[in-house]
């Protein structure tokens, strides 16, 4: 009886091992950057510029630095602040990092921080879903597609 | 003559009544006129044609200035503002209201430009560019601070030359002109439907 008690024990062990090397490799290939609410702003035909917002969370659990933002519809792309001066205005400022710790979750929103796309070469009409890849440290690339909203 | 005290009564009644149901109303404190910012600015429409505001007195107007190359603020006020004219024009004040965009870019925002641009949102939304003295006139009579982005090698980078720190109010203009009110780029639609409304 006890010693089938033991090789209960040892079994369950055993099956709980094999499943998370089972895991192992399906969490390995899981991006450790998720984006949300990714949308882009629907401007006029005529625009060289518009903005990207969406939010991201790290999964993972080493800090991750974001390095830049490339997209096929702009020449180029940035991540940008916005910061309110004393005289009213506010201004626009270029973030060349950003940094996500550990379950950190950042939210790029209109007035606040915001992808800018400039030089359009295609302005996405609305609807429209257009990829848009965040770039990382070890090379790491998040791609994801932003839809087209007014 | 009972009836005649009855309806007496009742008439008594009815007054009293009404009295205390428009007293309970709420009624909206009147908007303050803005006595120290705004004023008749004369600059080129998007149709190429001289443009005086003057010619908005009789309308509530909304204005706000800004650029077409801005990413961000402001075509989120133009799209809000939009709609704040749509819903106005839903109430049947379509022929009362006026909105006014004012560039302070216009070495980029051309007349045509501008068209082209407004049509996106509402071609009936008056323009404006003109002579930077023009401009800067106009920014100044409305306290509008925009600076412009020098530095091409600077730390801000090749891409943000051109792009503009700028205060960006949406501004209410009552039929004779004066600010009757001010609203940050992401003001309340409602509110401003309202407010609009109150004025008319
Ligand atoms: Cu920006």
């Amino acid at each position: 009886m006890m010693l089938l008690h033991y090789f209960n024990a040892f079994l369950v062990r055993a099956v709980l091992l094999f499943l998370c090397a089972l895991a192992m490799p399906v969490l390995a290939n899981e991006p450790a950057i998720s984006i949300e609410n990714a949308w882009v702003r629907a401007v006029p035909p005529v625009s060289a510029t518009t903005a990207a917002y969406f939010t991201a969370t790290n999964n993972g659990d080493a800090a991750i630095r974001i390095t830049g933002v490339s997209t096929e519809i702009a020449g180029a792309a940035e991540m940008h602040d916005m910061s309110p001066n004393e005289d009213g205005t506010r201004s626009m400022r270029r973030m060349k990092t950003l940094t996500l710790a550990p379950n950190e979750s950042v939210t790029f929103s209109p007035g606040g921080m915001h992808l800018m796309l400039f030089r359009l070469n295609h302005v996405p009409v609305e609807g429209e879903s257009v990829s848009i890849c965040l770039l990382a440290d070890d090379a790491m690339e998040i791609c994801q597609d932003f839809v087209t909203k007014k | 003559m009972h009836w005649v005290r009855n309806g007496a009564i009742a008439l008594a009644v009815a007054l009293v009544g009404a009295v205390i149901w428009i007293g309970l109303q709420p009624q909206a404190p009147e908007l303050p006129i803005n006595t120290r910012l705004g004023g008749a600015v004369t600059l080129t429409d998007q149709h190429g044609e001289s443009f005086n505001t003057a010619a908005l007195e009789g309308k509530v107007t909304f204005l706000f200035f800004g650029y077409t190359h801005c990413p961000d603020i402001c075509p989120a006020t133009l799209a809000r503002v939009t709609q704040v004219w749509k819903n106005l024009r839903k109430a049947g004040h379509g022929d009362d209201t006026a909105v006014v965009f004012i560039t302070f870019d216009p070495a980029r925002d051309t007349p045509e430009h501008i068209r082209k641009y407004l049509e996106f949102f509402d071609p009936n939304i008056v323009g404006l560019t003109g002579s930077a003295e023009q401009i800067q006139d106009a920014a100044e009579k409305y306290g509008v601070v925009f600076i412009q982005e020098e530095d091409e090698t600077g730390v801000e980078g090749e891409e943000s030359k051109g792009l503009f720190t700028h205060s960006d109010f949406i501004y209410l203009l009552d039929q004779q002109g004066r600010i009757r009110k001010l609203y940050p780029s992401n003001g309340d639609i409602q509110e401003m439907v309202d407010d609009a409304t109150s004025l008319l």
